[in-house]
């Protein structure tokens, strides 16, 4: 991973780095800069022009996602800044003899600061940071290098943990924390919250260990049974209890939620609706997508284009810019945290509209374009809408697409995506997005019983997009045909009734046409 | 967490130690600073900095606990300034209006715990 995260030390009055001129601790990828042989390192950098016009210092600690660093900058002050970075020093005596990157500067306004921040790089992952310090000493900064000669505590390592219910288990983790002295155990077991032992899980009890000196998490699992019934999400109460050699910390109780996946569920969609960043009607941003979601098209270079954010209108070019795209595929596409499931329904609805003409408005939106939304499995697309719909100047219509999936699938497990594209690379020419939502449901069960001379059908509602099929004869060649009967809704059920052949076997089965 | 156990007092401190969940933006908390953290473009948006105490940062044999910041997914800048009025006046620039770090003769320690994802 690639992320460039930056401490900076600023001139700038205001609560910005917008003026940062002086130094910047950096951490993390500066192209070349930062890399040798393939692997990142700690890298210091100077940018004190025109002595130090963005100098990069690499250390010879490499980079490790995931481990944790003590990074610790010394400025010497003086007609001549000495600046000095160590990464991981020995802590709790004096400050190590040699630094791990070093550089003199001076000129320009030398180093001088009242503002301190940090930034981080597009790349899309996250950073911690914790324990920023500034003092007159490595002491005052630096936390004591004496090991905590104590068992430590024990427990959850959060209040809340949650698993599908088709996952089959629920991984749960321990923590022992402040202090690594001797063997320890702990206790754990399960009990019913909403969730019943037996039916939706199966009752786990088990000890937890740690050796002398092992302050690894540590992890026990609950299997879960995935059953058909439409249920809400249930939990199960988790506990930790009866420890040796250490003690209980918090939290020692948690929650396990099972998500059901019999019923209806509505998928997380960062800024569905296009609510960030607020901006006023009228004005746009560019040369970025949305938060939440990032640019789609080979060759698209954003600068000067418009993606404007009112719902969300997605311009193909700029009129001030007649160059196109390099790409007539251009858009915007997110990754869900969702994967694909199998013998689901998944429904994607999105508000597809067209911008009034508004001769006083700085594009004119005249026109509606060729667009497409794809609902991605990975890279895969499992489902589209390709042009179905066309909205009147200043309408709204609404687009839905859905995939099914079996009970098998080549894309199970990837993650879900939606990708939404202006196909035309005509200038000015837009399509208007809103509240994008996907949902997954269950695969109808089709209910069949005998009244009389008519057969009953039933299947649920929430199943749009089914056609239901008769047939005689399942032995090939298979004679499935529309049954060709009226489907009335009621109490979130559709029925229908389908008169009695005598004399013949009568099949029915649900198909998305 | 690293322990804040220090043999001397740092002239400014931030521990992070508001509730999880609460934004970066409008933080306040910590020793030495005249203002509470802001964040540039805030909007939100659940990727940008956040307490968290989920998994606490551990560093060699320190013991951790407590809470952290987690965020940064795509182009968050933050800053705070520092209080040059208060704890920091020995390291003011004689004379400089508006007050600035970097009294010739002085040295300053920064140090801050970190870790990629």
């Amino acid at each position: 991973m690639n992320n460039s995260t930056q401490v900076a030390l600023s001139f700038a009055n205001a609560d910005d780095l917008a003026n940062t001129s002086n130094i910047r601790m950096g951490v993390g990828y500066y192209g070349a800069s930062s890399d040798n042989a393939g692997q990142r390192f700690w890298t210091l950098l100077v940018n004190n022009p025109p002595t130090d016009n963005f100098t990069f210092l690499r250390t010879a600690v490499p980079i490790t996602n995931g481990v944790p660093v003590l990074a610790v900058l010394r400025i010497q002050f003086g007609v001549t800044d000495q600046i000095d970075l160590f990464i991981n020093p020995a802590i709790g005596g004096a400050a190590p003899a040699t630094p791990s990157a070093s550089r003199s500067t001076s000129g320009g306004a030398n180093i001088l600061f009242r503002t301190l921040g940090f930034w981080t790089s597009a790349n899309n992952s996250n950073a911690s940071i914790d324990e920023i310090r500034l003092g007159d000493s490595f002491l005052a900064v630096t936390p004591t290098n004496a090991p905590v000669i104590a068992p430590g505590t024990i427990q959850f390592s959060g209040t809340n943990f949650s698993a599908n219910e088709d996952s089959g288990i629920a991984t749960i983790t321990a923590t022992r924390l402040n202090g690594t002295l001797g063997a320890v155990s702990v206790d754990y077991a399960t009990d019913n919250g909403t969730a019943t032992a037996g039916n939706d899980y199966t009752s786990t009890t088990g000890t937890l260990q740690w050796a002398d000196g092992d302050a690894t998490n540590k992890t026990f699992t609950i299997n879960i049974a995935n059953d058909s019934l439409v249920e809400s999400n249930e939990t199960v109460n988790l506990l930790l209890s009866n420890p040796t050699g250490a003690t209980l910390g918090t939290p020692s109780a948690a929650i396990l939620a099972i998500n059901d996946n019999d019923g209806i569920t509505s998928l997380v969609i960062s800024n569905h609706s296009f609510e960030f960043p607020a901006i006023a009607t009228g004005t746009f941003m560019a040369s970025a997508a949305p938060p939440g979601w990032s640019v789609y098209g080979n060759g698209i270079n954003f600068n000067n284009r418009a993606i404007g954010v009112l719902d969300v209108i997605f311009l193909l070019d700029n009129p001030g810019n007649q160059t196109n795209f390099g790409s007539i595929e251009a858009g915007m596409q997110q990754t869900l945290s969702s994967t694909l499931q199998t013998e689901r329904i998944y429904t994607l609805r999105v508000e597809v509209g067209n911008i009034a003409p508004d001769n006083d408005a700085p594009f004119q939106f005249a026109d509606f374009p060729n667009y497409r939304i794809d609902l991605l499995a990975g890279t895969n697309v499992l489902a589209s809408d390709l042009n179905t719909l066309l909205p009147g100047e200043g309408l709204f219509l609404s687009s839905t697409v859905t995939a099914v999936i079996g009970t098998t699938h080549p894309f199970a497990g990837q993650a879900l995506g939606i990708r939404l594209m202006n196909l035309d690379s005509a200038p000015g020419i837009e399509v208007n997005w809103d509240n994008v939502r996907l949902e997954a449901g269950p695969l109808p069960s089709l209910l069949i019983s005998q009244s009389g001379d008519s057969v009953q059908l039933s299947w649920p509602a929430v199943a749009t997009g089914f056609t239901l099929q008769t047939a005689t004869n399942l032995t090939t060649p298979m004679n499935w045909q529309p049954a060709g009967i009226s489907v009335i809704q009621t109490n979130g059920q559709f029925h229908a009734a389908a008169p009695v052949t005598s004399g013949r076997e009568q099949f029915f089965r649900l198909r998305i046409p | 967490m690293t322990v804040p156990i220090a043999a001397q007092q740092p002239l400014a401190h931030e521990p992070f130690a508001a509730a999880p969940g609460t934004f970066l933006n409008g933080l306040t908390g910590g020793t030495g600073f005249a203002s509470p953290w802001a964040v540039i473009n805030f909007d939100g948006n659940v990727n940008q900095f956040r307490v968290t105490n989920s998994a606490p940062l551990s560093f060699a044999n320190l013991a951790s606990s407590g809470n952290y910041l987690l965020g940064g997914y795509n182009n968050f800048t933050s800053s705070r300034r520092i209080d040059v009025a208060g704890a920091f006046t020995n390291h003011v620039v004689v004379g400089s209006n508006p007050a600035v770090i970097g009294r010739d003769g002085t040295t300053l320690w920064f140090l801050r715990c970190y870790v990629e994802k």
